[in-house]
């Protein structure tokens, strides 16, 4: 067998393990950072976070690879690609207001602003992209928080694609 | 598009893995053409039919006449 064709026996392998590496690893520490999970293994300092870590960094990594890299994808996997491609144009179009709707959803209704601002120290955003008046502002206008945004948003690109990428290979599969 | 891509594998024993690795696609490439959900590029299809050595109009059906 030629070496490209190894890679694509195992694209879709790849490809889903760096998705389930990614959703895991985020969501476990987006529990943990939320209090939900309090286990020493998570601590900072803690080998493990330094594992983790790297985990994480080599999920989004392997995402970013496998959706440039074309030459490891035989003729169907290059069609999925295509499509997914295509919806995440339109993923993409949409997410601003689906980003909005939500914080003006949130502000309107006072969920989770209200922990927030009572307790900072549990925040999920930087003090440097914090609401800069609490009482009025949702601080979007700050350089430094359309900065971390930006970086929020390219860290989940990758594996908004792969999901597409999935979705469309389900239901080729139904 | 209908093919006989299943009959002609099972009539020689082969898995899907097996005929994959034998036209140099994955396994989900050969299931995706077994079942119709993709069409083979030229290339491959003429792969399959000197795997098979069968002309290519006999292995696929485009359902034209």
């Amino acid at each position: 067998m030629k070496p490209r064709s190894i890679f694509y026996r195992h694209y879709n392998r790849l490809l889903d393990l760096c998705f389930w590496a990614f959703v895991v690893i985020k969501s476990t520490l987006l529990l943990q950072r939320l209090g939900y999970v309090q286990h020493p293994l998570f601590a900072a300092g803690n080998p493990v976070r330094l594992v983790i870590g790297f985990a994480s960094l080599g999920s989004y990594l392997g995402l970013i690879l496998l959706m440039v890299v074309w030459a490891w994808r035989d003729e169907y996997a290059e069609r999925l690609w295509r499509q997914a491609a295509r919806s995440f144009v339109f993923v993409m179009l949409l997410s601003p207001f689906i980003w909005m709707g939500g914080i003006f959803v949130t502000a309107k209704l006072g969920v989770g602003l209200d922990v927030l601002r009572a307790n900072p120290g549990t925040s999920l955003v930087p003090h440097y992209a914090r609401f800069s008046n609490p009482s009025n502002s949702v601080g979007i206008m700050q350089f430094e928080g359309i900065n971390y945004a930006l970086t929020q948003l390219l860290n989940y690109i990758p594996f908004v694609f792969a999901l597409l990428y999935k979705w469309h290979r389900w239901r080729d599969g139904e | 598009m209908k093919n006989q891509l299943r009959v002609l594998r099972a009539m020689r024993n082969w898995s899907q893995a097996d005929l994959a690795e034998a036209l140099e696609v994955s396994r989900q490439a050969v299931n995706a053409i077994e079942t119709g959900k993709h069409d083979p590029s030229l290339p491959l299809a003429f792969r399959i039919s000197r795997l098979f050595g069968m002309p290519i109009h006999e292995i696929f059906d485009d359902e034209a006449g």
